[in-house]
């Protein structure tokens, strides 16, 4: 990825199952909406209850709303003329929440072993580095035009926040 | 210079200046007043002179250890890579001014180091793609760059922090004074 992004992607993706890529933004995802309801179970906002229901959202987060966005962007891709398919897109940017996935995991740890309050410092962070990949994937679905891959990296990473954010509100 | 690389410079280099006002805004920016002038100003300031430091400083080391292509494609190709990597500032800095006014978080070191180090990769990518062949030596030398320039900016504005409380009181101080007030 840091050496050749375009040609690692393309073989990569081919010998990655598609359900693989929904299981780590599904993973990422849970682990990032866990670690959120630890941080309000351990200042007595939320009771358990809330922590376990957290890390189902977090997984239908991953593989319900990315998988969206990922369609969302296929269409925008198809109308600047893409010629890459729909599991390649979806598939693309649900591995580009792998990084967050091992920060996720991560903050799990100190979360329980040390009880640090990890949702922004480990599960924001991780969504942060997620945005690289996010664009250098969308990027190499158009032929490297950043007219596109950075504008749509942008909002993505701007929802992904922002309904974060509505979560953490409930 | 190619044609190509001339187009949307102006652009270019219009985002990326944005790109580290908003940094300086949201790292200078006061949790309990978050429109204070002094500190929108000062932040303004140094997130260009950040920014003038960081591009200059990239493009400079790139251009050092890529003499041949130097030499056969002009300095403009390295520039035009570091510009068009620089581009991948945007989306952090969208992220950062949402954290900062929307969540009222005081955390924008995380979210400036995570877009200095997309810059890095970015640019030894856009290098490889014009070149024509990815180096790992471009690589290494752009990550280490925003490596560092992220730990010097993380560092200087646990320090600099202080800066614009200090001008808005000695501005204060100054207009009480010739407005006919006394220090004492």
């Amino acid at each position: 990825m840091m050496v050749s992004p375009a040609s690692v992607l393309k073989s990569a993706m081919a010998k990655v199952p598609w359900v693989l890529s929904l299981v780590v933004s599904a993973m990422a995802f849970c682990l990032f909406f866990l670690q959120t309801a630890l941080d309000l179970y351990k200042t007595g906002q939320k009771g358990l209850t809330f922590v376990l229901l957290s890390a189902g959202a977090g997984i239908a987060y991953g593989l319900i709303v990315i998988p969206l966005l990922g369609v969302i962007i296929w269409l925008v891709l198809k109308l600047a003329k893409s010629a890459k398919d729909l599991k390649w897109v979806v598939s693309s940017l649900c591995l580009s929440y792998s990084g967050a996935m091992i920060y996720g995991l991560l903050g799990i740890l100190f979360s329980l072993v040390f009880a640090w309050k990890t949702s922004v410092a480990f599960g924001v962070t991780g969504v942060l580095w997620a945005i690289g990949p996010m664009i250098i994937a969308i990027r190499a679905t158009t032929d490297g035009k950043n007219m596109l891959s950075i504008p749509i990296a942008t909002v993505v990473s701007g929802i992904v926040l922002l309904s974060w954010s509505l979560f953490g509100q409930l | 210079m190619e044609e190509y690389m001339l187009k949307g410079k102006a652009w270019r280099s219009l985002l990326r200046r944005l790109c580290f006002i908003a940094f300086g805004i949201a790292a200078f920016s006061k949790p309990l007043d978050r429109l204070n002038l002094y500190n929108i100003g000062f932040g303004i300031v140094i997130g260009l002179f950040f920014g003038f430091l960081f591009k200059k400083f990239l493009r400079g080391l790139l251009s050092l250890i890529n003499k041949t292509l130097r030499k056969e494609k002009g300095k403009e190709t390295i520039y035009y890579a570091v510009e068009i990597g620089m581009l991948f500032l945007i989306p952090f800095a969208v992220m950062v001014l949402i954290a900062t006014y929307y969540f009222k978080w005081s955390m924008s070191g995380g979210f400036i180091a995570a877009g200095i180090m997309a810059v890095g990769t970015a640019s030894a990518l856009e290098l490889g793609k014009l070149t024509g062949r990815q180096e790992l030596k471009n690589t290494i030398i752009s990550s280490g760059v925003c490596f560092l320039f992220s730990l010097l900016w993380n560092l200087s504005t646990q320090i600099l922090v202080k800066v614009p409380g200090f001008i808005e009181g000695g501005i204060s101080l100054l207009s009480s004074v010739f407005k006919g007030g006394s220090i004492l």
